[in-house]
C-alpha cells in the first residue's frame, strides 16, 4: 500500500518535478557549447558552475508547485491518509530527485576541475543549505498565498535578488549572514558554518510553517481565482 | 454579437477577475520592498537628488524593471491554461464570441490589471525618493515619461508572449522557463555567456533608456561600454518590443484558433 502510494506520487511530480533539474543541467551544457562556439571558452567554468545556481531556483519552484497541487483536493482531503503526508511524500520524491542530479552536478564540476576547491563537503553544502531554503519557503509560499503563479513570482523575485546582489551590497554587515551564495575562507570558515546553518534553520521554520498550513483544509480550499 | 462589445465585456471580465487577486497584490508589493531594500542597504546610495531628473526617473524604472516584469509575466501566465484546467473552454466556445476576441480581452484586461500594482509600486518608489531628496513635481513627470516609454514596452512583450507560450505549456512549465529566461536575458553580461543581454530584444527596455534617455541604468547585465545608442535607436528599440508583442498576440491567436478547429 505504502508502496503504491510512493509510485503514486512519483507519477504526480509532474514536468517542473522531473525535468527542472535536469534542464538546468541541459542548459548549462547548452550555454557551455555556445560559449566554446563563440570563442568565449575562459567563461565555460564560470557557466557551469552556475548550472548549480538554477538548481536553487528549480528546487523552489518545484517545491512551489507541489505544495498543494491536486485536482481533486476535495476528495483528497476526506481520505484518512493527512494531506500534508501525501504532500510531504512527493516533495520528498521531486526533491531527492534533485539532489541527485545536484550532488552528481558537484561530482562533476570537481573531477573537471571547475569546483571552487573547497572541499568535498563544503562543496555539497555549496547547494545543499540553498536548495533546502529556496525548497521550504517554495512550499510555504505555496500553502500561504494559495496561488501557484504568485508563489513562482515570489521564489523568481528572491531567487533573482540573490543573484544580482552586487559585491559592495552582499558584503553589508545586514546582508552577507542571509546569502546563498556566501563566499568561503578556507582559514576561518566559521562565517560560512553560520551561514549554513542560518539556512537550514529558515528552511526548517518554512517547512514547519507549510506543514502546520497543510493542515488546515478550511485555509486550503480557497483556492485563488 | 460583434466584436467591440464582445472585446470590451472580456476585458473587463479579464480586468476585475486579475486585480482582485490578492496574490497579485502580495507578489508586487514583495519586489516593490525589495527594490526599496535594494536602495535603502545600498552603499552607493539611491540615485543622487542632482541632475537631470529623468536620471533618477530612469535610474528606479531601471531598477524596478529588473524585478517587476518577472512577476508581471508570472501573473499573467495562468490566464489561459486555466479555462482548460477548469474545463469551461468549450463552454466559452459555444457562444458566438471567437477565440481571437478572448485573447485580446486578456492581453489588455488582464494586462492592464497586472501592470496596476507594478505602477503603484512604481509610484510609491518614485514618492519615497522625492521626500528623501526633496525632489520637485517634475520628478513625477519624468517618472510617467519614462514608465510609459520604457516599461510599459516591455510589459506588452512579456504579455504577448506570455500568452502564445502558455497556450502551447501549462503555466508551472512556463514559469520555470521565464524566471530562467528573464535572468539570463536581462542579467547576464554578453561578456560573460551567449545573451540577448544588451541586445534590442531585451525586454528591460535598456535601448529605450539609453537612446532616449541617455542613462546608466540598472544593477547587472552592464551594457555600458558595450554599446552607444542614438535617440532612434531608443525609439527602435521601442518599436521592436511592441512589435515583437503583436508578433506573438498574432501567433497565438493562430494557435488559439487551430485549437478550437480540432475539438
Amino acid at each position: 500500500m505504502t508502496w503504491a502510494c510512493w509510485r503514486q506520487e512519483l507519477r504526480r511530480i509532474g514536468w517542473v518535478g522531473l525535468y527542472g533539474p535536469l534542464a538546468a543541467v541541459a542548459l548549462g551544457a547548452v550555454f557551455s557549447v555556445g560559449a566554446a562556439l563563440l570563442h568565449m571558452g575562459g567563461q565555460i567554468n564560470g557557466i557551469q558552475r552556475g548550472m548549480l545556481d538554477f538548481l536553487w531556483l528549480s528546487a523552489g519552484l518545484s517545491a512551489a508547485a507541489l505544495a498543494g497541487e491536486d485536482r481533486a483536493l476535495e476528495l483528497q482531503l476526506s481520505l484518512p491518509t493527512p494531506f500534508r503526508v501525501t504532500v510531504g511524500r512527493r516533495l520528498t520524491i521531486a526533491l531527492v530527485w534533485l539532489a541527485v542530479v545536484a550532488a552528481a552536478l558537484a561530482g562533476y564540476l570537481a573531477v573537471s576541475g571547475r569546483d571552487l576547491r573547497i572541499g568535498a563537503w563544503n562543496e555539497q553544502l555549496a547547494w545543499l543549505a540553498p536548495c533546502a531554503v529556496m525548497a521550504a519557503v517554495g512550499a510555504l509560499a505555496r500553502v500561504i498565498l494559495r496561488s501557484s503563479p504568485a508563489s513562482f513570482g515570489l521564489i523568481g523575485v528572491v531567487w533573482i535578488f540573490f543573484e544580482i546582489l552586487p559585491p559592495s551590497m552582499a558584503r553589508l554587515a545586514l546582508v552577507r549572514p542571509w546569502l546563498l551564495r556566501y563566499p568561503i575562507v578556507l582559514a576561518s570558515p566559521e562565517g560560512w558554518y553560520l551561514n549554513r546553518a542560518l539556512l537550514v534553520g529558515i528552511a526548517l521554520a518554512a517547512a514547519l510553517g507549510a506543514h502546520l498550513a497543510l493542515g488546515r483544509p478550511d485555509r486550503l480550499l480557497e483556492g485563488d481565482a | 454579437m460583434t466584436a467591440a462589445p464582445a472585446l470590451l465585456g472580456a476585458v473587463r471580465y479579464e480586468f476585475l477577475m486579475q486585480i482582485r487577486r490578492r496574490g497579485l497584490w502580495l507578489v508586487m508589493g514583495a519586489a516593490t520592498a525589495v527594490i526599496a531594500t535594494f536602495f535603502a542597504i545600498n552603499p552607493g546610495g539611491p540615485p543622487a537628488g542632482t541632475g537631470p531628473w529623468s536620471d533618477a526617473a530612469s535610474l528606479l524604472s531601471g531598477t524596478m524593471a529588473y524585478f517587476l516584469p518577472l512577476a508581471f509575466g508570472v501573473m499573467m501566465s495562468d490566464r489561459v491554461p486555466r479555462e482548460r484546467r477548469l474545463h469551461t473552454t468549450e463552454v466559452l466556445e459555444s457562444l458566438p464570441t471567437r477565440p481571437a476576441v478572448r485573447l485580446w480581452g486578456k492581453l489588455l484586461g488582464a494586462g492592464a490589471a497586472t501592470a496596476v500594482p507594478l505602477a503603484v509600486g512604481y509610484l510609491l518608489l518614485i514618492a519615497l525618493w522625492m521626500a528623501l531628496f526633496r525632489g520637485p513635481a517634475a520628478v513625477l513627470a519624468a517618472a510617467l515619461v519614462v514608465l510609459a516609454a520604457v516599461t510599459l514596452p516591455g510589459l506588452a512583450f512579456v504579455a504577448g508572449w506570455t500568452l502564445l507560450t502558455t497556450e502551447l505549456l501549462s503555466a508551472a512549465v512556463f514559469s520555470v522557463l521565464f524566471v530562467g529566461y528573464w535572468f539570463w536575458g536581462n542579467f547576464m553580461p554578453p561578456q560573460k555567456m551567449p545573451t540577448i543581454s544588451c541586445s534590442i530584444v531585451q525586454p528591460a527596455g535598456d535601448w529605450a533608456a539609453k537612446g532616449l534617455f541617455d542613462t546608466r541604468r540598472g544593477l547587472a547585465g552592464d551594457c555600458n561600454g558595450f554599446h552607444t545608442l542614438t535617440t532612434a535607436q531608443g525609439w527602435l528599440g521601442i518599436g521592436v518590443l511592441l512589435a515583437g508583442a503583436l508578433v506573438a498576440v498574432l501567433a497565438a491567436q493562430i494557435v488559439a484558433g487551430l485549437r478550437a478547429a480540432r475539438r
